[in-house]
């Protein structure tokens, strides 16, 4: 090999090198890195002899778990009603989307498309969506009119089908009850939007997540693709159907959530008390299933006892750990 | 009421404020000359000095001297602070005085204690 390919091999192995080391770094939250990356980065690399790929095996395990603190550490420092807002926000959004996974598998029977009563679904998805996301940024004046505007569309299709002849009162109640927590939780959904900080954009799939499969399956059925339909339909399956607030979907999210807690109590604080909200709306809407069995009595209060338990850990007093300089 | 004992400083962060005790380093330094203080003992990972290193900030031991760029990264030097030099004094003092506690009641060597039986008989 020339000196010149070796320089050129060389330089090739110290560029690889320098990506992985910046990679590894991916591990500390973005705040400390824009402070501290490029230290970081430097010593990890004066630290790996020269010809090699990756840095030292102890020094990645280091700068991981260095990452994994810095993490905790950045979300330890927020204040109590930060990081309870933020939950709250999360709870609401994970709330209204799986309503809307609820309305949107509709879609998937033959007869509800855009050219049956599918328009009515569509109806309050947009400014539900447009709330969501002025939430999510901080817009609260946005979030405002646009609540508003889905409040009113779920009204109206709720009254517009109660006025049909041949309702029971019975089901009017039930229909009125149920348009309480939907109205209830865009309300305080308003209350919640703030200026910074705002909800992380790593939480955004939480909501989006049964959203995104209820769509895929109604394409999956619409297109007859079998296979990823009986997939999906797993996904949504267990103990309902994809918009049941117990799925192996919510599985997923619920194990991806108490990993989370190693650096973050928010988003299982989230995901259980956007469980309890949904269980309360189905409830309302059937009180029939009110003390039912156990089963019942737990899925209705053991998301309601890890939000309260979470939320006392959040509230609880404790030292401030160090920042970052 | 008494105050409480400061809790016994751990061995890496000892050897980094050791370290610093001959003046301000910066990060790869300050892993090398911990390694030859400990005679090689403590072999401080990249990630765990950082974390030391901001703890050590947060509480007042270590701060930042000057900030310079090497290779198109930034290379900041740390130093001791007067709390930081005590705080390694003082932990100095406690493993001395915990080690005198075993050094001053050392056993007899064999021979001094033979001899010393030699004597009496």
């Amino acid at each position: 090999m020339t000196g010149a390919n070796a320089s050129e091999g060389g330089d090739g192995a110290a560029s690889g090198l320098e990506r992985r080391a910046r990679g590894l770094l991916r591990a500390y939250p973005p705040g400390y890195r824009a402070g501290r990356g490029e230290e970081i980065l430097g010593t990890l690399l004066e630290a790996t002899l020269p010809g090699r790929g990756w840095p030292p095996a102890r020094d990645t395990a280091s700068v991981l778990a260095g990452g994994v603190r810095a993490r905790r550490n950045a979300n330890l420092r927020l204040a109590a009603a930060v990081s309870l807002r933020q939950a709250g926000i999360l709870a609401i959004a994970l709330y209204i989307c799986g309503r809307l996974s609820g309305e949107l598998s509709i879609l998937r029977f033959p007869g509800w498309g855009p050219s049956g009563i599918g328009w009515k679904i569509v109806l309050p998805l947009v400014p539900l969506a447009v709330t969501l996301g002025a939430a999510w940024s901080g817009r609260r004046r946005l979030a405002a009119v646009t609540a508003a505007a889905a409040g009113a569309a779920i009204a109206y299709l709720t009254f517009s089908g109660l006025s049909q002849p041949g309702v029971a009162a019975a089901e009017v109640e039930s229909s009125l009850a149920a348009l309480t927590i939907p109205l209830l939780a865009l309300a305080a959904l308003v209350l919640l939007t703030g200026s910074a900080p705002r909800p992380p954009r790593s939480w955004l799939w939480l909501p989006c997540l049964p959203v995104a499969v209820t769509l895929l399956l109604v394409v999956a059925v619409r297109l007859r693709l079998g296979p990823a339909q009986h997939a999906l339909d797993w996904l949504g399956g267990w103990a309902g159907p994809v918009e049941s607030p117990y799925s192996y979907l919510t599985a997923v999210m619920v194990g991806v959530c108490v990993c989370w807690l190693v650096t973050d109590f928010r988003p299982l604080l989230g995901v259980a008390a956007g469980l309890y909200l949904t269980q309360l709306d189905t409830l309302l809407a059937q009180p029939a299933q009110l003390g039912v069995d156990w089963t019942v009595f737990i899925g209705m209060n053991a998301p309601c006892a890890v939000a309260v338990t979470l939320a006392w850990l959040i509230r609880r007093p404790r030292r401030s750990p160090p920042a970052a300089s | 009421m008494a105050r409480m004992a400061e809790p016994p400083m751990r061995e890496p962060t000892y050897f980094v404020l050791a370290a610093l005790l001959g003046g301000p380093l910066h990060g790869y330094a300050i892993m090398k000359r911990a390694g030859e203080l400990s005679g090689g003992r403590v072999r401080l990972a990249t990630g765990t000095l950082y974390t030391a290193l901001d703890r050590l900030t947060a509480e007042g031991h270590v701060r930042l001297v000057s900030e310079e760029t090497v290779a198109g990264r930034v290379r900041r030097s740390y130093g001791l602070t007067e709390s930081g030099s005590a705080a390694l004094r003082a932990e100095a003092q406690r493993m001395a005085e915990a080690a005198r506690l075993v050094t001053d009641q050392e056993p007899e060597p064999t021979a001094s204690r033979l001899a010393r039986k030699l004597r009496t008989t």
